[in-house]
């Protein structure tokens, strides 16, 4: 069931989105949010309130069931307007990510990043990349690629 | 034991192409892996530094700037493929987005109406540049979940996804509507040999008779002055031009218009087939045939719907 998000779901999304990545609400005006199960939060196109039989729409953002939780696919679309907790592995690192594996990180890497979820970034050459979520903790990134994007990657 | 082709595809075909020969000996080669490049998240420029630095060869084709194919079977063992910034998909299967390139960017509302896994969806979302709304819809829930992952792989923001037997779907009015029909696949036949086995002119004629009442119910979803692209990937003309012939029946208010693609051979349609005439109009539609570009085989047409 997608829904219209409520006033206090679309607030605490945008707060998080703003206090933890630096990202500024007026990059979504184009869009509406919407509720949808399992406390998804979606970006989506406005007045399609006339459609009857919706699946789902749009970009999932986040999922807010316990903390809010930013999506891969929201990091890998709106990467370039995040400012902070972006870490940054090394090319080895990054492979691991894209397996699905933990890894630890060294101080550089971590980029002044707190403890809680962070973007994972990587560069080649002058090529930026906006690879996803993970989740930072004692110095770890804790995995959270979904299980069907994970991908043995041989040319990066 | 290899594949063959039945006698009977043979006997069939033999009359509607220009080389029989160079046809099936075109059917029974695979056809080269393509990709399409995901405009909404890179250019066609980066993706072609980025595999000219992993010494991956890629070629583009002459009547697209986005697609491209390659003798590496590793295409999806790279960045760009996880990331969404390449899509791998057949070449014939980018060219109904294409032929209707003009009306997408001018429409607001646009139906992909038959739209798992999601190759034209992505590419029509690209084309409206994330505005509008997109709808994708498909009558098979299992496969609803592929056409979720791509849309969202993709950025694709502007979509909405319903799952609904086309025939029963609510009456909204579209400015575009893309019809790519479930058919025979006998135009899959390079790259699937099940298309091969289970081939049969039962599967034909079956076919075409849910495709009569898809095509109907997808005009009639379209507001005036619209259009909507037929596709199928087969070459049967009972479900192709037999097809666009009942609705131009039906709907006399429907109008084929002329499809051009510099660069790209393709045949016209046909006015007879088996004993049937066709309206003059179905010459407006094109054919590919796998051999003309090494390509599937696809059947597109293009319809107005007059003011």
């Amino acid at each position: 069931m997608i829904e219209n998000c409520n006033k206090q779901e679309k607030l605490l999304v945008l707060e998080y989105l703003k206090e933890r990545f630096g990202i500024e609400a007026d990059l979504f005006s184009n869009y509406e949010f919407y509720s949808g199960g399992q406390g998804r939060v979606y970006l989506a196109p406005s007045g399609i309130s006339n459609i009857q039989k919706i699946v789902t729409v749009g970009l999932s953002v986040a999922r807010t069931s316990s903390t809010v939780k930013p999506t891969t696919n929201f990091f890998q679309s709106f990467g370039s307007f995040v400012k902070k907790n972006i870490v940054l592995p090394s090319k080895e690192k990054t492979l691991k990510y894209l397996k699905g594996e933990d890894f630890q990180l060294d101080e550089l890497e971590m980029n002044s990043s707190t403890e809680g979820y962070v973007m994972i970034q990587y560069k080649s050459g002058n090529n930026t990349f906006f690879l996803g979520c993970g989740l930072f903790q004692n110095n770890w990134i804790k995995n959270v690629l979904p299980k069907e994007k994970r991908l043995d990657i041989k040319f990066i | 034991m290899d594949p063959v082709l039945p006698q009977r595809f043979k006997e069939r075909y033999s009359s509607i192409v220009d080389d029989p020969e160079a046809l099936f000996t075109c059917l029974m080669s695979m056809p080269p892996k393509s990709f399409r490049v995901n405009t909404l998240k890179t250019s066609a420029e980066n993706v072609k530094a980025r595999f000219n630095e992993y010494g991956l060869k890629i070629t583009g084709v002459p009547w697209s700037n986005g697609a491209f194919t390659t003798d590496s079977l590793e295409i999806g063992s790279t960045l760009e493929h996880f990331l969404g910034h390449i899509y791998i998909q057949e070449l014939s299967s980018m060219l109904p987005p294409i032929i209707m390139q003009k009306e997408i960017e001018q429409s607001h509302l646009v139906l992909d109406a038959c739209a798992a896994p999601g190759s034209k969806s992505t590419q029509i979302s690209a084309i409206m540049q994330n505005s509008g709304t997109l709808v994708a819809n498909d009558v098979d829930y299992g496969r609803i979940r592929a056409l979720k992952f791509n849309l969202e792989k993709c950025g694709v923001l502007n979509s909405v996804i319903i799952n609904q037997d086309l025939r029963y779907f609510p009456n909204l009015q579209f400015d575009s509507v893309l019809l790519d029909a479930p058919c025979s696949a006998e135009g899959t036949i390079r790259k699937s040999y099940s298309a091969l086995k289970l081939w049969s002119e039962k599967k034909v004629f079956g076919s075409a008779k849910l495709q009569q009442q898809l095509i109907t119910k997808a005009y009639d979803l379209l507001k005036p002055g619209g259009v909507m692209v037929y596709s199928t990937c087969t070459f049967a003309p009972e479900e192709d031009e037999a097809i666009i012939d009942w609705l131009i029946q039906k709907r006399p208010d429907a109008k084929l218009e002329n499809i051009s693609i510099e660069g790209l051979k393709y045949s016209h349609g046909i006015e007879d087939w088996n004993g049937l005439k066709f309206s003059d109009e179905v010459r407006k539609a094109i054919r590919i045939f796998p051999h003309y570009n090494n390509s599937e085989g696809f059947f597109l047409a293009k319809v107005k719907k007059n003011d």
